[in-house]
């Protein structure tokens, strides 16, 4: 119990502490893959930039636009916060287990596809003619991206055989690392994700160069920043399970007998996927609207229900 | 149970959080006193030119037809997750009968992409 206590304490404390460097870290990384500095005037190479994003957005007046669902318009970012916490709730990092689930990564999967909502209801609430395009975009995505992100997860879990975490990991612990049995559950799953959380080339809501700035537009302040932070949590989080389900979560030389180590690991292994998100930014441009739901329904899905077949064929030998 | 003791202690978390954060300009205004109400600022943007009120909502929505098909497919992903669990228990049968049914989810699906469901018009 007390375990379980500071375990939480552990990780609602990374997602809060963790943001602001990695929005930090994100424009470093983009400047210099477009070769320029990247904020530079703030503190040492631009190190204290978002401590003073921070102190601007927190003292920014709060705008709510003329004609706008007032309640609706609170409660969006609220409730993208809200979403993507919970979803950290039952994600183990090495050692630490807030919330021990049998069916975690089913919360998960229902918590990170229900703080898409934040966004629908954001661009309904506004009264804006590009909010509301941008909130019916977020609507499309979730057909999208939904259903071949279930039956790579699905794949993944005929193969391990638990929704649990712990059991998964264990698994790879015996047998090697998912990637090697479910290469294709992988990339669907990458690209799965990154639509799920919204990230460019999948940023369709946002869509600045169309959309204005998208679900946010008349949004001010740290409500503005609230779905930032929401999606950066998001962002952590998706990382954490892809490393859980593919790459081994904490398993790793010496892990046995320093249990820290798992936790090292399991960090470094999801920090390599949050740097991906960066990277894809850096690389690929947004995709159109219309080629969006094609990809996702006639590419991603049959190759998805062929895979859960092959999953199937796999587990069967292997046990 | 002691789990979902955390669980719902990590609930009220990020509620306090969720609803603090996004908040917290109310409390800085009223602080410092922000209060500079002038009245076209609060028009939603429109690149400049006067509102016409009220914003006419209609909005087609070209993936209706998708969305209905999502959701007969969600539905049966979901009849697919106990399958998923199980499969190491349920042997030779349980892998022949799920792959019935994710054959008949292919023809379904198939049947639908012939019948231009996912055309996008």
């Amino acid at each position: 119990m007390i375990d379980n206590l500071l375990s939480l304490l552990f990780i609602v404390g990374l997602m809060l502490v963790a943001v602001p460097p990695i929005t930090y870290l994100e424009r470093k990384v983009l400047g210099h893959m477009q070769q320029r500095p990247g904020p530079m005037v703030v503190g040492f190479h631009g190190i204290l930039q978002p401590l003073a994003d921070a102190i601007k957005l927190i003292f920014k007046e709060d705008i709510i636009p003329k004609g706008s669902d007032k309640f609706l318009f609170i409660l969006a970012p609220s409730f993208g916060v809200f979403a993507a916490l919970l979803a950290a709730s039952v994600v183990p990092i090495g050692f630490i287990h807030a919330v021990e689930m049998k069916s975690a990564l089913f919360f998960v999967m229902a918590m990170s596809s229900i703080s898409i909502y934040a966004l629908i209801l954001a661009g309904y609430a506004s009264n804006d003619k590009y909010s509301f395009l941008a909130g019916m975009r977020a609507a499309a995505q979730v057909l999208g991206f939904e259903l071949p992100m279930g039956f790579a997860i699905m794949a993944v879990v005929i193969l391990m055989g638990s929704f649990d975490f712990t059991e998964i990991v264990k698994w790879q612990q015996e047998h090697g690392w998912g990637i090697l049995y479910q290469p294709v559950a992988f990339v669907i799953f990458l690209i799965m994700m990154i639509a799920e959380i919204g990230r460019p080339p999948f940023d369709l809501p946002e869509g600045e160069s169309e959309l204005v700035g998208g679900f946010h537009t008349e949004y001010s302040g740290m409500r503005f920043a609230s779905f930032f932070f929401g999606e950066y949590i998001n962002i952590i989080v998706i990382s954490l399970v892809v490393t859980l389900l593919f790459f081994g979560g904490w398993s790793g030389p010496f892990v046995d007998k320093f249990p820290v180590l798992g936790v090292v690991y399991h960090l470094l292994k999801a920090g390599f996927f949050v740097f991906l998100t960066f990277w894809l930014r850096a690389t690929f441009p947004r995709y159109r609207f219309d080629q969006m739901l094609p990809i996702m329904w006639k590419t991603m899905l049959p190759l998805a229900i062929v895979n859960v077949f092959i999953a199937a064929l796999e587990g069967f030998f292997l046990s | 149970m002691e789990s979902y003791l955390v669980l719902f202690l990590f609930f009220l978390i990020a509620l306090v959080v969720a609803g603090l954060v996004p908040n917290i300009n109310l409390i800085t205004n009223k602080l410092l006193k922000i209060d500079r109400s002038v009245k076209e600022k609060y028009e939603p943007y429109e690149c400049g030119i006067p509102k016409i009120y009220p914003l006419n909502r209609r909005y087609f929505a070209f993936f209706y037809v998708v969305a209905l098909v999502f959701l007969l497919f969600d539905l049966e992903t979901v009849f697919l997750f106990p399958w998923a669990v199980a499969f190491r228990d349920l042997g030779i049968l349980g892998l022949v009968e799920a792959f019935i049914f994710i054959a008949i989810l292919l023809i379904g699906f198939l049947y639908a992409i012939a019948k231009g469901a996912l055309k996008w018009e």
